[in-house]
């Protein structure tokens, strides 16, 4: 039996394009299933019978046997059950006819598969039915023309025999063809179960996409339209009070805020970019360039190494930097920039713990998915986090094991 | 002298807009506060005329901060800061009291008009804007309440132009009668079917279908 390599029906809501790139890629399976059948079996078979035993006429019959079995393989996904019916009619024909002995009719085990593959329930019943037909037209072949009982066709066959040949001559043809039945409907429940997980993976990889842009928009209007109310607002108030000395110290305002606004929004468009191409260099051993970007963006970080660098995997080296990253991040975003943010990096037993704490804005917003995010890659790379406010602080605290690097 | 209460997270924002009132002789700002429940608090202490409420703030958002200085002190008048035109928060803060919205980024000119304009009460801040609001965001096509059929035909003629967002004066002009009067019926409506003020008209006739326009 053929592994089936492509789940055709796997995804109902399959675009049309793809669908007909499916198609053509079955086809061409399909082909070569058929040519290896018919090269190995039909072919050989054909020659020696017509050779060494006296076939006659039949061995026209096995020819056009041998191109319904061949065209019944390359319609098996498209049109299962009628590929059987047609097979099952031939086979009557045969037996009918008392033709000789022809192996390539094993070749009959294929649609009945397809049958349970790519048949709906409605077809994998018409197929069962198929098959009952079928063992009892092959266990009547093997009793009359096959000789095993020495019954010529059309004989009257004592009841008593009928049953013994029933549980030694009908049952095995049965018991392969639903076999075979069962073996297709299970390759594609499995199949559907597959596609179904890789279709939850991909909406919920879409929804946190979707979640990501979202909270970056929401980030962007914090940023933009805040602070240029923000400048509006004082612009407007320069222009109506009278205190030239308030005018004065708006116009510093208003440059501050606009200055202010403009590195967040260097900050997210900095973002925007990571998260479209993943930064391949992100490494504890690039920490010293972040927090000089950060102190670039006017947050006074103060940087503290206890002990050396250890080895760790790189996924927990990628998870660390990024943790760094997103704190950093924070409390640039939320925190007390007048305020330093203390770093320290201290290797603790055989790893490295990170840990980072920054003065509270007056007024906190609740923790966003950045925080969220924290936690997620920290448990992916084997590391632990805690995440929380300490007084007037707010505090990371990472631990990530060392491992071979 | 209008008192006014200012209301904002962001401090910048809020000195801004104070400086502007109080170039003005008849306006005082009576307080600032950073979030909705601060604003219940200081709208209680400091007996603003006039509110001006941000949205979106941290504790209490100026959606349920307007429902509840409207609902303890009737007579106070919250005019909505918003950053959008059409800001589906801006419709429900009027449909929880408030009297008017004003964009953030409005010329100085427009806020001290709606801070008087509410105060005063004669017309509607905005009208158009408004009802474009109620047009995006609105309950559609509610039948008109039973008390709708209690207003006598000259107050239903009233009723129209005022959900058109005219004011007194415009309305007193059109339909030759004094000033005086048109407040004397505007009140007889409001009171009739239970509206707190003249946006809150523009709001039920458009809801229910009354504007009368051919839309």
């Amino acid at each position: 039996m053929t592994a089936d390599p492509i789940a055709t029906d796997a995804q109902p809501a399959e675009p049309a394009p793809a669908r007909a790139a499916l198609d053509r890629d079955a086809l061409r399976v399909d082909g070569v299933i058929a040519a290896v059948t018919l090269g190995m079996l039909a072919v050989p078979t054909l020659l020696i019978g017509a050779l060494f035993f006296d076939w006659g006429w039949h061995w026209l019959l096995c020819a056009i046997e041998t191109a319904a079995i061949g065209a019944s393989i390359l319609v098996r996904r498209r049109w299962p059950v009628l590929a059987l019916a047609g097979l099952v009619a031939l086979a009557a024909v045969h037996v009918a006819l008392a033709a000789p002995l022809f192996p390539i009719w094993f070749a009959v085990l294929v649609p009945l598969y397809s049958a349970g593959r790519f048949c709906r329930w409605p077809g994998r019943l018409a197929a069962a039915g198929l098959s009952l037909v079928a063992s009892l037209l092959a266990a009547y072949w093997i009793t009359t023309t096959g000789g095993l009982a020495g019954y010529s066709p059309g004989q009257l066959v004592p009841i008593d025999e009928v049953l013994r040949f029933a549980v030694f001559i009908w049952v095995p043809p049965m018991l392969l063809f639903s076999m075979t039945i069962l073996i297709g409907w299970g390759v594609s429940s499995v199949a559907r179960s597959e596609a179904a997980v890789e279709v939850a993976q991909v909406s919920s990889r879409r929804a946190t996409e979707q979640e990501e842009r979202a909270a970056l928009a929401r980030d962007m209007h914090d940023v933009v339209a805040h602070s240029l109310a923000v400048v509006i607002a004082q612009a407007n108030g320069a222009r109506y009070t009278p205190d030239p000395a308030v005018k004065d110290a708006t116009l510093e305002t208003i440059a501050g805020t606009a200055k202010q606004a403009l590195g967040d929004v260097r900050l997210l468009l900095a973002q925007l970019r990571h998260s479209e191409a993943p930064d391949p260099v992100a490494s504890l051993d690039d920490v010293d360039a972040l927090v000089e970007r950060m102190r670039g963006s006017g947050l006074d970080v103060r940087l503290e190494r206890v002990g050396g660098r250890p080895p760790l995997p790189r996924t927990a080296d990628i998870a660390a930097y990024r943790m760094l990253q997103e704190a950093l991040t924070n409390a640039l975003r939320h925190g007390d920039r007048d305020q330093p943010v203390h770093v320290r990096l201290m290797t603790v037993g055989p790893g490295i713990v990170i840990d980072v704490h920054n003065r509270l804005a007056a007024a906190p917003g609740p923790a966003g998915h950045g925080v969220r995010g924290m936690h997620e890659r920290a448990r992916l790379a084997g590391g632990d986090v805690w995440t929380g406010i300490e007084h007037e602080w707010f505090r990371v605290r990472a631990a990530f094991p060392a491992g071979i690097a | 002298m209008i008192r006014v209460l200012i209301v904002d997270d962001q401090a910048l924002f809020r000195s801004g807009i104070r400086m502007l009132i109080e170039s003005q002789p008849d306006l005082q700002c009576v307080g600032e506060a950073a979030d909705g429940a601060q604003a219940v608090r200081l709208a209680e202490e400091q007996q603003p005329d006039v509110v001006l409420m941000d949205v979106r703030m941290p504790v209490l958002d100026g959606i349920s901060a307007t429902d509840r200085i409207v609902r303890a002190r009737p007579d106070v008048r919250v005019v909505v800061l918003t950053t959008f035109d059409l800001d589906e928060a801006a419709a429900r803060a009027i449909r929880a009291g408030a009297s008017g919205f004003v964009l953030k980024d409005a010329e100085p000119e427009l806020v001290l008009a709606a801070i008087r304009t509410v105060h005063a009460g004669n017309e509607v801040v905005a009208a158009s804007a408004t009802r474009e609001l109620f047009k995006a965001f609105g309950r559609q096509r509610q039948s008109a309440p039973a008390a709708f059929a209690e207003l006598t035909e000259r107050e239903r003629q009233i009723f129209a132009l005022a959900a058109k967002g005219l004011s007194n004066t415009e309305i007193a002009r059109s339909e030759f009668v004094s000033e005086a009067t048109v407040k004397t019926h505007i009140s007889r409506i409001l009171g009739k079917l239970g509206l707190r003020d003249r946006v809150q008209l523009v709001v039920f006739a458009y809801e229910h279908g009354l504007a009368g326009e051919s839309r």
